[in-house]
């Protein structure tokens, strides 16, 4: 039986910024914290998460809250199971209702801007000098959470993408692992004539990973130089370099390269992705760090073959992109909620996950939470931790470069038109050159109304 | 319909043989067939599904399971907490059926029985107030609920139920009681009796079917409600199995079969409910002025 | 408030002594007693449904983003609608998706009801197996579904379709399910209409001559016409109303060919952060609705049809 988290959970692990994070999606529905008359529940921490397995939930009670409740008698906190597809929408309702929980959860810049300006959010600064979350939390992945110079959220996780494949279809097919855009394309042309599915993709159980795709392209075809540009306002969306890349990843789509065919693309399951490049009927498939937790069971004896996966660095796709290039994103942010009751304990417990490396390295290791961006060495991750999966932990930590997602440093009505519009071009409705146009004019006035996200130095 | 002029032969001879029925004949029995099988046909497969495993759904997505593996639905109803989403089920459903009806009966009363100044004005705002996009009051209404202690209650899921139900509930019975002939009452109301005494004993047993059919209406639509209940309620403990069936089909797309044996264990309270109430439907039905 | 609902039934035991009751005064009584029987829905509907309504109203004509407070713009989000091609869009699916189920369910009941008005024998069989599918949670048939259509291993596989990842095909895909799901409630209540024609209507057609399609026309078709007005109303009404299907099956997709103004008005609400334009769109729905239902109203005064 399979219990691991599955698409539809990840899909919405990541939007609401669970990312396989510890604890995920976290609110805590603290006593005063609620309106005036609300159940009272003084004195308690009431906690919203959402977890990708029942595992993982057990694991967490046993290893996560119990240790905190230990150590935190005074205001213990409380688990409430919430789903990921409808927390976003029950937090936001309960926040402009005045109530809501402690802990608010996050999943990027877009709500988090928005929390921040309305005074849902407690100000952070005093508990990060107090806690020594400076000294802590990597310094990008801290700035993720200051809006307006005030930090109101620590990220819980970070994130990256990557290329999962199964070496013995390369192998049968006398490929080798990609390195460069020729490369690459060669290999794609060569699995389609063979009627393999270059790369397994698809958005039927989350529409939002269509910017999982356009991150890819816009870091590994455009190059984050020009990402980096565009963002500081000194480049434009539209300028030939995007209209150019994007072309490019059109074609990958409408010669069916991703997912087999741009309708397939719409109704293809994460679950089968998966399954096809385990069964050799896809070459590779491109998501997340968070599919690391969710891979295992489609291979060997779980997914009743014996396929092996892999993961790769995705190839720089146009000459003059460097290599090994790691797209940067925080998974998930907490933030305290304005009308905690029990704002230091909501402190202790967001400090709580940053405190022991040891057991962020075993909750990895047994449960699959991506670790905190917080400095870990070797040794803190368990012994019998999957080497896939350090390694490519270690790679990301290593990254030549960076790149930017769409979900992390892009502003939240550009994020939403690159995810709508995306859908627009493979179909036709819109020319690369649009798509663009749009992006830029979007994008403009958000840059303008300086709610771009703060980019790493 | 070249379908129907099929049987026209048969169903005629016959029809004025056995006077009062008119038989379907062969090419209708093949009709009604045919529609049962679209209806029904899905869910078979999805009946056979609950007890496969998850290999042999992969390799045998329609056919019949190799063997049966009741132990889907034992661990279904462990791992999806069935019997608590149950339970709780029966309670908002328990309380949306009875608030729903004495509302709706009581308003339904007033407009059909005892002329309601301003009827028709009111008939159109149920009508209206039926039909709105109700995404739109989540934020109101839990601003409102999270102030008065009824955000995570029970009981403030059940008014939510009955406010959204009782408009419809209310036309469907205000059709029904209209076909009631008006003696019932002008005779007890002369001998004194009060209004409620009036509805409660004369009215009552007289639309019983009227009422049945709509606690069957209510009942369904409490039952399969999601976005109140996941919104309303907060705790584990009150959660009905609706929202339970979601978050365990959320954490278990992987696994039809699972989510298969859920889906069936959950359709069951409902098909009993309709089996025993179906004859009373009908015939609530073919007596509101809806059927007239 | 509600408390004198409870003391009403303790009325005039005056009339019971005094003989016959002047009418005037029963009836002003009764008025009186009427509205009071009112009150419970009066005040549950004020509280779930006017309340909030008349404050989605009040921030259609603001900025709010559904965080915070907004500002007063006018018709603003009104003026926005005309020009947003996803609203105009969505309108259109909201039309195909009215049309479709003002036929598909609409005959398959009409036909599937008048052929077991016709027949005794397993009627309660039938009447069940085509009522299951409106018990089914959407949640559980969508998944039933998706499997079924899949272009993997359902019938889509068969076909060579791709029912729920073809642009033009999609929205009437997912019409489609939804026609499965809420065709057999239109049986049972044609049906109960249907069973309450007089039986001699069809003898004396039967001896004329007519066959079950004649019959169909010229009697059942006039006798159940005011069920028939009925639910095509509530149909229309229902289909401004569609979200549950597309919004689990399709999210709106591939590329919007499946938005309709409810998935829009959520999307608004919960993604875009946009909730004054989403209440604007609720506020337009509802229009729709009562220039549906007063139209309706209309008609039935003027074609003097009962209830």
């Amino acid at each position: 039986m399979n219990r691991t988290p599955t698409g539809l959970s990840r899909r919405n692990l990541l939007k609401l910024g669970a990312g396989g994070a510890l604890a995920t999606f976290l609110g805590a529905c603290a006593g005063g914290a609620e309106a005036p008359g609300a159940k009272g529940k003084s004195g308690k921490l009431t906690v919203w998460a959402g977890f990708a397995s029942k595992e993982a939930e057990d694991w967490y009670r046993a290893n996560v809250l119990e240790a905190f409740n230990k150590k935190y008698p005074n205001v213990p906190a409380d688990l409430v199971i919430k789903q990921f597809d409808t927390m976003a929408q029950q937090q936001q309702t309960a926040l402009a209702a005045g109530a809501g929980p402690d802990i608010v959860g996050g999943s990027g810049p877009a709500a988090l801007r928005e929390y921040a300006a309305a005074g849902y959010l407690l100000p952070l600064d005093d508990y990060a000098k107090k806690l020594g979350w400076n000294d802590r939390v990597l310094g990008w992945a801290m700035k993720t959470g200051v809006v307006d110079g005030k930090l109101v959220a620590l990220p819980t996780n970070y994130e990256s993408m990557q290329i999962f494949y199964n070496p013995a279809t390369l192998a049968k097919h006398g490929w080798t692992y990609p390195k460069n855009r020729a490369e690459f394309e060669a290999i794609c042309r060569e699995a389609k004539g063979k009627g393999i599915i270059p790369v397994s993709a698809g958005n039927a159980d989350y529409k939002d990973s269509n910017e999982w795709h356009v991150s890819v392209f816009l870091n590994h075809i455009a190059g984050p130089d020009a990402v980096r540009q565009a963002l500081k306002g000194e480049a434009k969306f539209s300028d030939p370099v995007f209209v150019d890349a994007i072309e490019q990843a059109r074609g990958y789509f409408t010669q069916g390269w991703w997912g087999g065919a741009v309708d397939r693309y719409f109704t293809n399951t994460f679950p089968q992705q998966y399954q096809q490049v385990a069964k050799g009927e896809a070459v590779f498939n491109i998501t997340g760090t968070w599919g690391l937790g969710e891979i295992g069971p489609f291979f060997g004896k779980e997914g009743g073959n014996d396929a092996e996966w892999a993961w790769g660095a995705i190839p720089s796709l146009r000459d003059g992109v460097p290599e090994n290039i790691w797209e940067l994103a925080v998974g998930g942010t907490r933030s305290i909620n304005a009308k905690s009751a029990n704002p230091d304990a909501a402190a202790d417990f967001m400090d709580f996950h940053l405190q022991d490396p040891k057991l962020q390295g075993r909750a990895l290791a047994e449960a699959n939470f991506a670790p905190p961006p917080i400095a870990m060495s070797e040794s803190d991750f368990p012994a019998d931790l999957d080497e896939r999966v350090s390694s490519l932990y270690a790679a990301f930590g290593d990254a030549a470069q960076v790149g930017y997602t769409t979900w992390t440093f892009f502003p939240p009505k550009t994020d939403t038109f690159i995810i709508e519009g995306w859908e627009k071009l493979i179909t036709g409705k819109l020319t690369s050159q649009q798509y663009c146009q749009q992006i830029a004019d979007t994008f403009g006035p958000e840059l303008a109304a300086g709610v771009v996200p703060p980019l790493p130095e | 319909m070249s379908a129907v002029s099929v049987l026209t032969k048969p169903a005629r001879a016959r029809a004025a043989v056995v006077a009062g029925q008119r038989p379907a004949g062969i090419g209708g029995w093949a009709i009604l067939l045919i529609l049962a099988l679209f209806a029904v046909g899905p869910l078979i497969i999805f009946v056979f599904a609950a007890f496969k495993t998850q290999a042999e759904i992969v390799e045998n997505p329609f056919g019949l399971p190799a063997d049966l593996l009741w132990s889907n639905f034992s661990q279904a109803w462990q791992q999806a907490h069935m019997g608590r989403g149950l339970t709780n089920s029966l309670v908002l459903v328990a309380g949306a059926v009875a608030g729903t009806l004495v509302i709706a009966g009581l308003a339904a009363y007033a407009m059909a029985r005892l002329d309601l100044p301003g009827g028709g004005s009111v008939i159109l705002y149920l009508l209206v107030s039926s039909a709105l996009p109700m995404q739109m009051f989540l934020v109101p209404l839990f601003f409102i609920w999270t102030r008065t202690g009824l955000y995570d209650t029970k009981l403030g899921l059940i008014i939510i139920y009955c406010a959204t139900l009782t408009p419809f509930a209310t036309l469907l019975l205000r059709a029904f009681l209209l076909t009631l002939p008006r003696e019932l009452e002008e005779a007890a109301r002369i001998d004194g009796a009060g209004e409620l005494r009036i509805a409660a004993r004369v009215i009552l047993p007289n639309a019983l079917p009227g009422i049945l059919t709509v606690a069957l209406i209510t009942a369904l639509a409490t039952y399969n409600e999601f976005l109140f209940a996941v919104t309303f309620l907060e705790s584990d403990e009150q959660m009905p199995v609706s929202t339970s069936f979601f978050a365990f089909q959320q954490s278990y797309v992987q696994n039809t079969a699972l989510t298969a044996a859920a889906g069936l264990i959950m359709l069951v309270p409902m098909l009993a409910i309709f089996l025993v109430l179906q004859r009373r439907f009908v015939e609530g039905m073919a007596n509101t002025g809806m059927a007239a | 408030m509600t408390a004198p609902t409870v003391t009403v039934p303790e009325t005039a035991p005056a009339t019971r002594t005094g003989g016959r009751p002047r009418r005037r005064s029963v009836s002003r009584r009764t008025r009186l007693i009427a509205w009071l029987f009112m009150v419970p829905l009066i005040v549950v509907n004020v509280t779930v449904i006017l309340w909030p309504g008349a404050q989605s109203v009040y921030y259609s004509f603001t900025d709010w983003s559904g965080i915070g407070t907004g500002n007063w713009i006018g018709f603003g989000n009104y003026t926005r609608m005309l020009h947003d091609e996803e609203f105009i869009s969505a309108l259109k699916h909201n039309l195909v998706w009215t049309v479709v189920s003002l036929i598909a369910p609409m005959l398959l009941a009409l036909l599937g009801a008048y052929l077991l008005s016709r027949v005794r024998r397993f009627q309660v069989l039938f009447r069940l197996a085509y009522f299951i599918p409106y018990t089914v949670a959407t949640v559980v048939s969508a998944a039933v579904w998706e499997n079924l259509l899949s272009p993997d291993s359902g019938l889509g596989n068969l076909l060579g379709v791709n029912f729920l990842g073809d642009q033009d095909l999609a929205l009437g895909t997912v019409a489609g399910v939804n026609t499965w799901a809420f065709w057999g409630f239109l049986v049972v209540i044609f049906l109960a209409s249907m069973q309450s024609v007089n039986p001699a209507l069809y003898e004396a057609a039967a001896l004329d001559g007519a066959g079950p399609f004649r019959q169909f026309v010229s009697i059942t078709l006039p006798s159940i016409r005011p069920t028939l007005v009925f639910l095509v109303v509530q149909t229309i009404v229902w289909s401004f109303l569609a979200f549950d299907f597309v919004f689990i099956l399709t999210q709106g997709g591939p590329a919007g060919a499946t938005d309709v103004l409810s998935t829009l008005l959520y999307r608004n609400a919960f993604s875009n952060l946009e909730a004054g334009y989403a209440s604007a769109i609720g506020v337009v729905m509802a229009l729709f609705t009562a220039i549906v239902v007063i139209t309706y109203q209309v008609l039935r005064r003027v074609r003097k049809w009962e209830a």
